[in-house]
């Protein structure tokens, strides 16, 4: 159980940064959805926190801008944003694709971004989405009087499980992140089962062909579940980037980077599904027909594998 | 406590209200307006019996700080319907019997308004997705999906509103019958009160001091710095027990509170009643214990050498043997062409109903002590406690309220013994709701099992022996033991004739969470054996594993394991039924068939995806330059 003694809800950064001066024992929260659990029986148990700070009415903080290159959204954006504005699910198609499978619509009403990004679960699943779109995190801090500012790219600012580089007052503010109109896009996750589930593995993908169709021109994949930080597939992404989009090339290109693989437990497993989620992940992003429902890959990775290991 | 003041409209009325101010919104809903309609199943956002619209977006009210709440519309499952006046969704929830226990069914009824609300016209893949924060443990989806697509085509004006009301009327039988639940309009409208909704007058709250070590001596237990913390009215261990301290659904063995010794982690040593559920928390809290550890058993195989006794009384840790004798095993293993012998195990398995256990005490005007619990055996329970409580039986009186499932998980006496304590000794009503991981962790499992297996079989499939030992681990407390043994034993070689059968069902004591009832009661341990062996068996005959099963099912006329003659068996219209759902090819159980594959075959379901709600299917989103 959380017990606290007060729950502030600052209406300004100013209101905000002059509370964490009065207040010594606080802890920030956004939706919730994270901190609530976390103090159960089995985790931390019956938890006291003299004073909570929910920044979710900020008003500075309330940033939801589209342009061409770049989006920049608030880190109390919720999931269930993500997956019902319009724009972002006609531009930026692995938010709407990475939030279906995030929770469930009730949770994602009152989950942020932000708070999946601090929180920083090995298995969280926003951040590998985030960092397939190239996300810098904004961040504010206060010194004496002066509001600052400060960006970091997203792969920095997580530096482990449950940990972040926040300094002091710090606050996670936005993200910022490419505009991937015209990508194709593809989130994969497996877990023990389908909605509220914890990942096991997931793989984000974003990808487009060159105006031919014929070749990949920017393939980018981000894993998460199989090790403590997220992190994206370099080998692969480069190795793929200008070449002919085939079942050879595509098979080539899943093994590259396995070994990013770092789990406590069912490494073999891991490895399998997240072969099979890159194989997966690049077809959907790079085809308009649905290849899959044929059964694409399960015949080829069978037949083709031993090949490609040889 | 401190308090901080709300200003919120709910279900149309406006509140402004001083809360306490670490309150969610569901406790302000359940302790402060009586809206118990939200339940509690796991308080962590993993269950849905707790959904409430705010500001009609729906969201888990167990995961929502009551000051967000503050300025905010919330809707809960009492402002969809009342028993007399359905919605059209309650309507459909009625009609279609998706109301078993209820407890998930107003956080179902309100995901299911939320659903059509968004999109009136939802499929029903867009239906499944929506309500996947939702769980049932008992009706099962089926009829909660058929409810929410019947609704929402009376809703469109596809269907005459007149299909809302098709029952069947029940003429000889009411055997598939579709016929009106009485208890139905209660249940979807949130208006059933299950123990934990109940509250009374004055009314303390229980907490329970639990064992952190698998079997240890109690050397000290110190409760002066609990007994210190303000609004703390009573603490009680197994001291304060009148009468004599045990119970058990067989054997009598656990006391109410542990004595002496503690057997498993998580077993009761002391509860505490005080007038808020916080002070409660805070004094168990600060009860200090001293252990001396004592070498465990987590193997039942090392229990069953007795070198370290659980029950020291008892001189051994076998609870039960049941041993089962029919013509001669030797023999017929003699005239078996093929013999296999096979070891199979199985885990512990929690209920997971989904009301938590919980329960209400109190003692009446003229000294009844009353105890009001979802209790799935409350005869028996009122006779262990009036020895408990050395009360007459005419002085304890046991209510059962509405169970949220029980599965056979409810079956032990596990928290009543302390609610009546804790009533009796403060004479104040006293509530006890279990937390998710608690009941998980203090309430008894399904027998773990190990068997071997011996079977003795002909070239064309005639069973001519067989030879099963099961030894199940039946944790620190009988529970239902003997009775899990008594089943696994008459039931395990399942429904075949067997002239020739040695069955041994030993259930022992361990340090492990207790094992008690749980629905097959120990059939499924051994049945699960048989039905794989009998597969392995098909195997190697080269034989369908449906031909192999009825050439040695059991007819009319047969005689059982246990020597009862049969009138009827039903085993072969069983296997026929499953055969053709199954979409059954004829083969042995490791072929496959010309026309069945394991994806998109007949009847093969697809397989799993999300998104019916985006743009695209997900399986192809096209990117190009
Ligand atoms: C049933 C259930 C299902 C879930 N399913 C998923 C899932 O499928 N995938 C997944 O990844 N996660 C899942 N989660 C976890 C959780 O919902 C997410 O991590 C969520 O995004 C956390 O956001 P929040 O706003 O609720 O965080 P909060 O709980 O409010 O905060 C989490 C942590 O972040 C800090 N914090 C929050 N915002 C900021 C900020 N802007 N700057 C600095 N610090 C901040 C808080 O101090 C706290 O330590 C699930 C949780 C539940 C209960
Ligand atoms: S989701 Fe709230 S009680 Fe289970
Ligand atoms: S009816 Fe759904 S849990 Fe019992």
């Amino acid at each position: 159980m959380l017990r606290y003694d007060n729950y502030f809800i600052p209406k300004s950064l100013d209101e905000y940064f002059n509370l964490l001066t009065e207040v010594k024992d606080y802890r920030i929260v956004a939706g919730c959805t994270d901190v609530l659990p976390w103090a159960r029986e089995g985790r931390a148990g019956n938890v006291f926190i003299k004073n909570i700070i929910d920044i979710t009415n900020i008003k500075e903080l309330n940033i939801f801008e589209i342009h061409k290159d770049k989006i920049k959204i608030s880190a109390t954006t919720t999931f269930q944003k993500l997956f019902i504005d319009p724009q972002i699910r006609k531009d930026i198609k692995i938010l709407p694709q990475v939030s279906v499978w995030f929770a469930d619509d009730q949770i994602r009403e009152q989950a942020t971004i932000g708070g999946n990004i601090v929180n920083a679960s090995p298995a969280g699943d926003g951040s590998p989405a985030f960092l397939t779109l190239n996300a810098q995190a904004i961040i504010m801090g206060r010194k004496g009087k002066d509001i600052y500012e400060r960006k970091i790219s997203l792969d920095k600012f997580i530096l482990g499980r449950n940990k972040v580089d926040l300094q002091g007052n710090e606050i996670l503010a936005a993200l910022e992140m490419d505009n991937t109109k015209g990508y194709g896009a593809s989130f994969e996750k497996v877990g023990h089962r389908r909605s509220l589930v914890i990942s096991t593995v997931c793989v984000s993908c974003v990808a487009r062909t060159d105006s031919s169709g014929k070749l990949f021109d920017d393939v980018r994949i981000a894993v998460a579940g199989v090790r403590e930080i997220p992190c994206r597939l370099e080998k692969t992404e480069k190795f793929l980037q200008g070449k002919e989009i085939n079942e050879q090339n595509i098979l080539q290109a899943s093994v590259l980077d396995l070994d990013v693989i770092n789990a406590r437990s069912r490494l073999e497993y891991r490895k399998e599904v997240l072969q099979n989620f890159i194989i997966r992940a690049i077809i959907k992003s790079v085809s308009e027909k649905i290849i899959i429902k044929e059964n694409y890959f399960e015949k080829t990775k069978i037949q083709k594998l031993e090949e490609v290991h040889a | 406590m401190h308090k901080l003041t709300i200003n919120l409209e709910v279900n149309g009325r406006k509140i402004n209200k001083e809360v306490n101010s670490h309150y969610r919104l569901l406790d302000f809903l359940r302790e402060d307006l009586d809206l118990t309609g939200s339940k509690e199943g796991c308080g962590a956002g993993e269950c849905g019996t707790c959904s409430v619209f705010v500001d009609g977006k729906l969201v888990k009210s167990c995961l929502m700080p009551v000051a967000k709440a503050s300025g905010k519309k919330i809707e809960t499952v009492e402002h969809q319907g009342t028993p007399d006046n359905l919605s059209t969704l309650q309507k459909a929830f009625f009609l279609t019997g998706a109301s078993q226990c209820g407890f998930c069914i107003p956080g179902m009824v309100m995901a299911a308004t939320s659903t059509l609300r968004n999109n009136p016209k939802a499929d029903i893949e867009e239906i499944k997705e929506e309500m996947g924060g939702n769980i049932c443990r008992c009706t099962g989806y089926q009829k909660i999906f058929d409810a929410v697509e019947l609704a929402r085509d009376v809703i469109s004006g596809k269907l005459d509103p007149k299909a809302l009301e098709e029952y069947s009327k029940p003429e000889a039988s009411y055997l598939g019958a579709n016929v009106k639940r009485i208890d139905a309009p209660g249940k979807v409208t949130g208006r059933l009160k299950y123990a934990a909704d109940m509250k009374m007058p004055n009314m303390l709250h229980m907490q329970v001091f639990r064992s952190s070590r698998p079997h240890a001596k109690i050397k000290k237990l110190d409760l002066s710095k609990a007994k210190a913390v303000s609004g703390v009215e009573a603490i009680v261990t197994c001291d304060d027990v009148p009468g004599i301290d045990n119970f058990g659904v067989f054997i009598e063995d656990q006391p109410v509170l542990a004595k002496e010794r503690v057997r498993y982690v998580g077993e009761a040593i002391a509860a505490v009643a005080a007038d808020t559920l916080e002070a409660a928390k805070e004094a168990v809290s600060k009860i200090e214990i001293e252990y001396e550890d004592l070498p465990a058993l987590y193997d039942p195989e090392e229990a069953l050498k007795d070198e370290i006794l659980i029950h020291e009384h008892y001189k051994t840790n076998l609870v039960k043997h049941i041993p089962i004798r029919k013509g001669n095993v030797e023999e017929g293993f003699a005239k078996a062409d093929l013999i296999v012998e096979e070891k199979f195990a199985t885990q512990p398995v929690e209920h997971a109903y989904l009301e938590p256990m919980a329960g209400l005490s109190y003692v009446d005007s003229d000294g009844t002590l009353v105890i009001v619990s979802p209790s799935q055996n409350i005869t028996h329970h009122r006779h262990m406690m009036s020895k408990i409580m050395d009360l007459p039986i005419n002085k304890v009186r046991f209510i059962m309220s509405p169970v949220g499932g029980g599965f056979g998980g409810k079956e032990d006496m596990i928290y009543q013994g302390m609610l009546a304590l804790c009533a009796m000794k403060t004479r104040l009503p006293v509530r006890y709701v279990m937390t998710r991981e608690e009941d998980i962790t203090s309430t008894a499992k399904r027998h773990p099992s190990r068997t071997n297996y011996k079977i003795g079989i002909t070239k064309d499939g005639k069973i001519t022996a067989v030879q099963i030992k099961m030894l199940a681990d039946g944790g620190a407390y009988g529970c239902s033991t003997e009775g899990v043994m008594r089943k696994a034993a008459i039931l395990g070689a399942g429904p075949y004739k067997i002239d020739n059968l040695q069955m041994d069902t030993f259930g022992v004591y361990t340090n492990n969470t207790p094992s008690g009832a749980f629905r097959s009661f120990g059939a499924l341990q051994t049945e699960f054996a048989t039905e794989s062996i009998l597969d392995i068996c098909a195997e190697k005959l080269n034989m369908d594993p449906f031909e192999l099963r009825r050439k040695n099912m059991f007819v009319a006329g047969d005689l059982t394991h246990t020597k009862q003659e049969l009138n009827s068996a039903s085993i072969g219209t069983v296997l026929n039924e499953l055969e053709s759902l199954a979409s059954w090819e004829k083969g042995t159980p490791n072929s496959r068939g010309a026309s069945r594959k394991d994806l998109n075959g007949k009847d093969n379901r697809d397989s799993c995806f999300l998104g019916a709600r985006l743009n695209e299917k997900p399986e192809a989103s096209g990117g190009v330059k």
